[in-house]
């Protein structure tokens, strides 16, 4: 029971240190670098030998390269909206404005991943299909998934009060993580009765190690690349947002009160 | 309970008085699914091939725009104030005022369907399922549609805005029921898509009201 | 309890700037509060914090059951008064019959001697008019706590002298009252305390690096 409510202490106490902008502004400065290095230490290997190392798909030849690219930033752009629904959660019960302003800095870089996918993939189709666009349940579930974050980004941007943008912005995004899955689902059920035997982008086929593991690495990168840029973005924010507060003057103007 | 009766009697007795209300979706409805014989065509294999997916999406279109002002008066008029220091029953005002939404402009549209069906040349045999779908699907899009109105009450483009948010979250709704009719229009039977939008309405019916209740409550913290 | 009102360092943010800075207030039994200070000076958003509309930024508000009548009046311009007053009735949970609530309707607006706007559409009201039938609001639930932003603009003498004495009496009758306004003075009303609202200024932008 005891260390049950010390625990319990301990979360909390740390909740309300990283709910403070000035604490946030600074604790994140000190890790941004290291989410920088992290990213070029997985990129720059995991590309070199996905581009150069790895061999060429004996169906697809070089083309099938773009996976490196594709896959990562379509992970992450689904993996973004739930992050983004889970701060603007926490930003709601809690009523913590850090976490309203993550949510919200979330969703520009998660409709960039999105757009990144979208381009991708039909780069990929026009060799694999012969076509640039096809109606196809991940890419349909994609396109709905901009449609999403632009949302988001456009309540947000029409509401005048920025912390009332926040949070109507921040609902929003909670409503779509709950109907993402009910829409995936009906995409994906709407296209295996149209189509058929479409040729998936990705096939049944298990991916062949020398292939797989550049996979991966970009995918680690392409995490710590959301999160480098996602606690820049932030900062930046929470800096204009309190630009006549004490902190702000002291940490940027060097002036002490 | 009785505050929602309260609240579905009033909108309605209101929406009596003014015809312009529940007739305009009706008539945006008409119009829209007349300019696509107009558009494309009258053959009659081409207009049946995409009539479920003309009277959905055009019922879909004056849902969305019929909604845009469900709350917009009440916050300008402070009622929308006075419904929040109600305790506790904002959810309860905000799903009963919907509802008598959804009985002013998604119950005609029901009953307009026959017309709708017989101007796409939907075969008869998807008439019931037409009608089913429409009966388990409009009032999921009311609610969803509500949800926007809710959440962009403090905005400055009202309903466009709507329609953007909005489409995205229907489209579910729209697959499911589209593909239930045009199953039924080539014989098959629908009733697993009308079960699937008979859930989701159900999941809608539990959870929306409490989004909108949100919704409200933000747009009220100025 | 002989606290009709409670509010503890309530503060509220706009636009990431306070509105008024802090404020605390304790209004006990009997007691009248009169909320002064210029425009802008945020009369209107501690009000609407005392009555729950707004939630604090910081701070905390506890109060008995109120009324509150703000800038919005709370009508709908397509009702007539009468069917306005019986849908707050309604809403508030009152399940009189037809002929009961008109009654009380009446005797409502008869405090504020406004019983011939009854049956006037909201919307053909002129702003004082208005203003009488939302305030009739006060007299058709007996609430202890009354909240009234700017009750007296809009109004005519007579109306005015009415309704100070209608917030007399229901102090004196062991409720309580917060009134933003700038047209009275503490001599009007009995026991009343003034709380002023200074302008917080913003801050220079940007201060000169020395």
């Amino acid at each position: 029971m005891t260390s049950n409510t010390s625990l319990w202490k301990h979360t909390k106490t740390w909740f309300h240190r990283w709910g403070s902008p000035a604490w946030f502004y600074r604790t994140s400065g000190l890790i941004i670098p290291w989410l920088w290095a992290g990213f070029f230490l997985l990129a720059v290997p995991g590309l070199f030998w996905g581009l150069f190392i790895a061999p060429a798909d004996y169906l697809q030849g070089d083309s099938y390269r773009i996976i490196f690219i594709h896959v990562p930033s379509a992970w992450q752009s689904m993996l973004i909206f739930a992050v983004m629904a889970g701060f603007a959660l926490i930003g709601m019960v809690w009523r913590i404005r850090v976490a309203e302003t993550l949510a919200m800095c979330c969703a520009p870089i998660g409709a960039a991943f999105t757009v990144v996918t979208l381009i991708s993939g039909s780069l990929w189709g026009k060799p694999t299909w012969g076509t640039f666009w096809q109606w196809d349940g991940r890419m349909t579930s994609e396109l709905v998934l901009l449609f999403l974050y632009l949302g988001v980004i456009g309540l947000q941007q029409a509401i005048e009060e920025p912390r009332r943008a926040a949070r109507a912005a921040g609902l929003l995004a909670l409503v779509g993580v709950v109907n993402l899955p009910i829409i995936h689902y009906s995409v994906e059920w709407w296209t295996t009765l149209h189509q058929g035997t479409t040729v998936s982008l990705l096939g049944e086929s298990s991916i062949a190690p020398s292939m797989l593991w550049p996979l991966l690495l970009m995918v680690g990168a392409a995490k710590f690349f959301f999160a480098a840029n996602l606690l820049s973005r932030t900062r930046n924010t929470l800096l204009v947002q309190d630009r006549e507060k004490n902190w702000v003057r002291e940490t940027v103007w060097g002036v002490k009160q | 309970m009785n505050k929602l009766l309260v609240i579905i009697g009033h909108d309605l007795r209101l929406a009596f008085r003014r015809r312009s209300e529940w007739f305009q979706p009706l008539w945006f409805l008409l119009l829209v699914v007349a300019l696509f014989p107009l558009g494309i065509g009258p053959q009659p294999a081409l207009l049946s091939q995409i009539a479920a997916g003309v009277i959905w999406i055009a019922a879909l279109l004056s849902n969305m725009l019929s909604l845009e002002s469900l709350f917009r008066e009440d916050a300008q008029n402070g009622r929308l104030e006075q419904w929040l220091l109600l305790d506790a029953s904002l959810p309860a005002l905000a799903a009963g005022r919907t509802f008598a939404h959804w009985l002013v402009t998604g119950l005609p549209v029901i009953l307009i369907s026959p017309l709708l069906a017989a101007w796409m040349q939907l075969p008869q045999a998807a008439m019931d399922t037409l009608i089913l779908s429409l009966l388990l699907g409009t009032p999921t899009l009311s609610l969803l549609g509500s949800l926007g109105a809710a959440l962009t009450l403090g905005s400055r483009q009202g309903g466009m805005l709507l329609a953007l948010l909005i489409a995205p979250l229907s489209v579910p709704v729209l697959v499911f029921a589209t593909n239930a009719v045009s199953d039924a229009a080539s014989g098959f039977i629908a009733d697993t898509q009308l079960l699937l939008l008979g859930v989701i309405l159900l999941f809608a019916i539990t959870l929306i009201p409490f989004a909108i209740a949100a919704a409200l409550r933000i747009h009220l913290q100025e | 309890m002989d606290q009709l009102l409670t509010a503890d360092k309530v503060s509220y943010e706009r636009f990431y700037r306070s509105v008024f800075g802090t404020a605390s207030i304790h209004l006990k039994i009997g007691g009248c509060l009169l909320l002064t200070g210029a425009n802008g000076a945020g009369k209107t958003t501690l009000i609407k914090l005392l009555a729950g509309v707004l939630r604090p930024t910081t701070g905390t508000v506890s109060c008995c059951d109120q009324h509150f009548v703000g800038h919005q009046l709370g009508l709908h311009q397509e009702l007539t008064v009468q069917e306005n007053l019986h849908w707050y009735l309604r809403l508030w949970g009152s399940d009189l019959g037809h002929r009961e609530a008109s009654q009380k309707i009446e005797a409502a607006l008869a405090r504020l001697e406004s019983i011939a706007l009854r049956s006037q559409r909201a919307g053909s009201l002129s702003a004082g008019q208005a203003k009488r039938a939302a305030l009739a609001r006060l007299f058709l639930v007996p609430r202890c706590l009354w909240l009234l932003d700017e009750p007296f603009v809009n109004l005519d003498q007579v109306s005015i002298d009415l309704l100070l004495h209608e917030i007399r009496e229901h102090c004196a009758a062991g409720g309580g009252a917060v009134i933003a306004s700038h047209a009275l003075g503490l001599a009007d009303l009995p026991r009343s305390q003034r709380l002023k609202l200074p302008i917080i200024r913003p801050k220079l932008q940007h201060q000169s690096v020395a």
